[in-house]
């Protein structure tokens, strides 16, 4: 049997690297706040990209903190792939951790960041933590029109 | 949810760019104007390639025209297909999409670019020239060889004409090369960490992730970065 999570330094990073670090693995199997009922979760802003009918899908919700501006809870979802789920669960952690994220550095968490504190992410499965940054982006964006709208 | 809508595009001209590579100009059978941001891109549905998610290209021309411009290179199935679309044929495509493009408006500006990364970066520098543009540009470009730049001759007269655009040319994997190339790859530890600067990179997973780890190791903030990878279709 072919062990997908058999973990090569020498290969991460690499274009024809298909395994994952310890870093995904741990992400994927105890994946870090996913919201599994949104009805009873009120966030301040909510974003969501991708289609469901033809490949991956990913939710973000963000709670904002208005005096700091710094997002102090992500929560996600997504029907996607063992790298969306563990790029995504990495990218809320460090949204949310410490006092929260900024919302202006919460726009530039780029899929770099998020597969560097992974250890790496095989470049094919790149894409997957494109997804969950979008996501983010969508649901800052839907936070500032409504905070906006409400001022 | 946010999915940007479909619509039919026709394909109005066709440019071959370099041996590999063509530029679409599509117009929008609806007749509507495309919007969008210069640095977005599109994503191009084609059936018969059995792709439901699509593939995603960036917009190589600048807004205020009756066609969005998608400048392709032919290395995966789906852009060889792409590049053997004729004028008059039909695709479908999305609205505009993606957040890569400065959101400050005073800023200076550092492109690093690799190969077919120069699309929407084409399209940034445009448009900030287009008017009384005084923000500083520096666009460091890489390819492997001289005659496999993209859009040179334009870059050259868009550096001629105006005063706040620098570009260097870097060329990988060609010898004997003359004054006006740097040989060797683009080595963002040498790029300066400036004041009220922001950096904006484009090409490969690779070439991103390495040219994104150069400027944090040169002191360079991540919120000051931002990045666009293509991945081959």
């Amino acid at each position: 049997m072919i062990n997908f999570f058999k973990k090569n330094k020498t290969e991460e990073n690499n274009e024809d690297s298909w395994l994952y670090s310890d870093n995904v693995k741990e992400h994927f199997f105890n994946p870090q706040n996913c919201l599994t009922n949104e009805e009873e979760y009120d966030a301040d802003g909510y974003g969501v990209v991708g289609s469901a009918t033809c490949g991956d899908m990913m939710a973000v919700w963000i709670k904002v903190n208005e005096e700091t501006n710094a997002i102090y809870e992500c929560k996600w979802r997504t029907f996607g792939c063992p790298s969306a789920i563990a790029s995504t669960s990495m990218m809320s952690v460090m949204v949310s951790e410490n006092e929260g994220m900024q919302l202006s550095r919460a726009k530039r968490l780029t899929p770099e960041a998020i597969i560097e504190r992974l250890v790496g992410l095989p470049d094919r499965k790149y894409h997957c933590s494109v997804l969950g940054h979008l996501a983010l982006r969508e649901a800052i964006k839907n936070y500032e029109t409504l905070y906006a709208s409400a001022k | 949810m946010h999915q940007p809508s479909k619509r039919i595009f026709k394909i109005v001209g066709k440019k071959d760019e370099l041996a590999n590579v063509v530029t679409l100009l599509l117009a929008p059978t609806d007749g509507i104007s495309p919007v969008f941001i210069p640095g977005q891109y599109i994503n191009v549905f084609i059936p018969e390639n059995n792709t439901p998610e699509g593939k995603s290209y960036s917009i190589s021309n600048i807004p205020g025209s009756d066609v969005i411009t998608i400048t392709v290179k032919s290395i995966g199935e789906f852009s060889k297909f792409l590049c053997a679309m004729n004028v008059g044929d039909t695709l479908e495509a999305s609205d505009p999409y993606g957040y890569f493009y400065s959101e400050q408006n005073n800023t200076s500006l550092v492109f690093l670019a690799a190969g077919i990364g120069i699309t929407p970066i084409m399209s940034m520098i445009k448009d900030l020239l287009k008017e009384n543009n005084t923000r500083k540009i520096s666009l460091h470009y890489s390819n492997a060889k001289v005659n496999s730049i993209l859009f040179k001759d334009e870059l050259n007269e868009l550096e001629e004409q105006n005063q706040n655009l620098k570009v260097t040319h870097c060329i990988t994997q060609e010898k004997n090369i003359t004054a006006e190339y740097k040989a060797g790859r683009i080595v963002p530890e040498d790029i300066q960490n400036e004041q009220n600067t922001e950096y904006l990179i484009c090409g490969s997973i690779s070439f991103v992730r390495d040219m994104w780890d150069g400027l944090r190791k040169n002191g360079i903030k991540e919120e000051c970065i931002y990045t666009e990878a293509f991945f081959s279709h």
